[in-house]
């Protein structure tokens, strides 16, 4: 039963992350009908620039984590929206995911190439003294992964739900045309879900960077489980990604410890296939109609 | 006009003719190594080690008077893509290929540079690499079957240890090392508490760990590649895991470099390390430092060694002759006394496996410290000449 827990925890704390990232491409796809398939390295690139303001520069914590979300907010929001995105935006789907595979492989590549193929160490933020309940051993980055992944997810839910902002941002998911009709500038809202979705994975890079490492290629793995996480829980709802990362992340970690670790992405794949066929919407999407 | 054109001719002959005579005085070595993806630490420490030992061996006189050159080939850390790169090194006419270091692209390519016929020095350990019986391929270390006897020797008899789990990489490299960690504890009436697989570039290992605690083992045998073994420790550390953790590779200044303060107590035994008490090695040791900004790893000793003993072969068969040169190799002694950059002497079987002294050492404020020297494991061995 100890093992039970523990497992469950450590499933539910990577599977935050998964969620983290997989709200990314749920928020993206609605606002801007984007498959980012660079959302990997949208992780990576802040996990790099939080390396270089906090361990090259030695800037103090909160100064390295406020220029980190600035730098990705910039980058991958601002300029990835306004160079590739307005551009393409008019041309379909197809474009810009091939758009999406390009940067990836330009972010990956370079991070390589012109910093360092090798896996870069980064402080621990938080305690590595384990959290002891009765024989249940937890450690603080799990509990910190839960913790900050719900209250970001929360945050942002109510966001979407209560603020002038988030209906737009829900009128232009539903029918982008309809919703220019009716005076919302689409073009800032579709910057802004950008400007969200490069936040939230600075914040999933702080969290996963001091227990993974910071590598040019984590993304590819990360970025493809929160890809399994998006479509199992539903594409078109935040609450869906959450369940779908946690769903993930659970079913790895305990295929890994009861089967063994070379099946822990087959089980993710299979649920994957079950969803896509059984309920393609995903377990917690609804069913829509196309929107231009 | 005339005048002009013919001197501009004469100039462009002179530079060209120089040109080609320069290339064929030199004598390439080809860098067949992981210098991207997953095995990157290990493949970068290897090509510098060579491209060290090359610039030693140029300012010495070079290999019978000749000045070596190199060839750096990215294998990505792949299998497959290593075979067409050993081919495209093959059509360079290399002395020798340095490398690769990954075992399971070693397994891959090796047949291609034994159809060449070119001496392959490699840096993998897998039992795997000298169990095909390729007359072609020589490591610079020994392979897991001198190493693992010595280490399963050091776990039982000095650490005293009984319970003991065992987590490795399910790749060639992690198999072999499997293979005969199991098999030289089952000779001493030993097994193991957990047998655990990992997987490649693997990032989260609570499930495995979570196996390793249940099982009640005192002591766990950590064999993944540098940067999965940097991860495993911050992991272990952070669950609380309170189990000696050893290993060989655990111990190299990449995984402590990655792992940082998690390695600290980590015990291994290693074929070599910049802190050991040889002061050839220690020489070596400070120069890679400096030219490169970081400490070398035994991949980097393995590959400077390496290179040495390709020299070390020639010489001693006197011709560039490269059937020679790898009859020459096997089963045979080559003594630091006679070419220093071995850096200790070393003997090479008639499956180009090595054997020589080795170290233990324990990680204390994130540096490995050597606190006991091994001898070689078999041995006396006798020095063939090969003219």
């Amino acid at each position: 039963m100890t093992d039970f827990v523990q497992l469950l925890v450590a499933g539910i704390s990577i599977g935050s992350i998964y969620a983290l990232t997989a709200i990314g491409f749920v928020l993206l796809w609605q606002t801007s009908n984007t498959i980012n398939f660079a959302q990997g390295e949208f992780v990576v690139l802040p996990a790099f620039a939080m390396v270089l303001f906090l361990v090259v520069l030695r800037w103090p914590f909160a100064i390295a984590l406020v220029a980190t979300i600035l730098v990705s907010t910039l980058l991958l929001g601002w300029l990835v929206k306004e160079l590739l995105v307005t551009r393409l935006l008019t041309m379909g789907v197809l474009p810009l995911v091939i758009a999406t595979i390009g940067l990836s492989l330009f972010i990956r590549y370079s991070l390589q190439q012109f910093w360092t193929p090798l896996a870069l160490p980064f402080p621990p933020i938080f305690p590595r003294v384990p959290i002891r309940l009765g024989t249940i051993i937890i450690s603080w980055e799990e509990v910190m992964n839960v913790l900050l992944a719900g209250l970001v997810v929360g945050a942002l839910q109510l966001f979407i739900t209560r603020t002038r902002l988030g209906w737009a941002m829900q009128a232009v998911a539903q029918n982008r045309t309809l919703a220019a009709v009716l005076g919302i500038d689409v073009s800032r809202l579709v910057t802004l879900t950008f400007v969200l979705n490069a936040a939230l994975a600075a914040v999933a890079a702080i969290l996963i960077a001091p227990v993974y490492l910071v590598k040019y290629d984590i993304g590819i793995g990360l970025g493809l489980k929160a890809f399994y996480a998006a479509i199992i829980g539903g594409f078109n709802q935040i609450r869906g990604a959450l369940l779908g990362g946690l769903l993930v992340g659970v079913v790895e970690t305990f295929s890994a410890a009861y089967i063994s670790s070379q099946f822990r992405d087959a089980f993710a794949l299979l649920i994957l296939l079950a969803v896509l066929l059984l309920k393609p919407e995903g377990l917690w999407g609804v069913k829509e109609e196309w929107a231009s | 006009m005339r005048t002009v054109i013919a001197l501009g001719v004469a100039v462009i002959a002179v530079v060209a003719i120089a040109h080609v005579g320069s290339t064929q005085d030199a004598l390439k070595l080809a860098i067949v190594a992981e210098i991207t993806g997953g095995g990157a630490p290990s493949g970068t420490m290897w090509r510098d080690g060579v491209l060290l030992a090359v610039e030693d061996i140029n300012k010495a006189g070079g290999v019978m008077g000749r000045r070596l050159e190199t060839l750096v080939m990215d294998t990505q850390s792949d299998p497959p893509t290593s075979v067409a790169v050993m081919r495209r090194a093959i059509n360079e006419r290399p002395l020798a290929i340095m490398g690769t270091v990954y075992s399971s692209s070693t397994v891959a390519n090796m047949e291609v540079a034994r159809q060449a016929g070119i001496p392959q020095i490699s840096g993998s350990e897998s039992v795997l690499v000298v169990q095909k019986g390729n007359p072609n391929i020589f490591l610079t270390s020994f392979s897991q079957q001198v190493g693992f006897a010595k280490l399963v020797k050091w776990l039982v008899e000095d650490l005293k240890a009984d319970k003991i789990a065992l987590i490795y990489v399910n790749n060639a490299f992690g198999r072999g090392g499997r293979e005969m960690f199991l098999k030289f504890l089952k000779d001493r009436g030993k097994s193991v508490v957990a047998d655990i697989s990992t997987e490649v570039q693997q990032a989260d290992f609570t499930p495995e760990l979570t196996r390793v605690r249940a099982s009640g083992a005192t002591h766990v045998m950590i064999y993944n590649h540098e940067e999965e073994n940097a991860r495993m420790m911050i992991q272990i550390r952070k669950l609380g895991i309170s189990v000696e953790t050893v290993g060989d590779n655990l111990c190299a200044q990449t995984t402590i470099e990655a792992g940082g303060e998690a390695l600290n107590g980590a015990k291994c035994h290693v074929p070599m390390t910049a802190l050991s008490p040889v002061p050839g090695m220690v020489a070596v040791g400070r120069k890679f430092q400096e030219k490169y900004g970081r400490v070398p790893d035994h991949n980097a000793f393995k590959a400077y060694i390496g290179t040495h003993l390709v020299k070390a072969a020639a010489e001693r068969v006197g011709a560039l002759d490269q059937a020679k040169i790898r009859d020459c190799l096997h089963n045979n002694l080559f003594a630091a006394a006679e070419e220093p950059g071995l850096l200790m002497d070393m003997s090479m079987d008639d499956k180009g496996d090595a054997d020589r002294s080795s170290c233990i050492v324990q990680v204390k404020n994130r540096k490995p410290e050597v606190v006991k020297v091994l001898s070689m494991l078999a041995g006396p061995y006798t020095r063939r000449t090969c003219r």
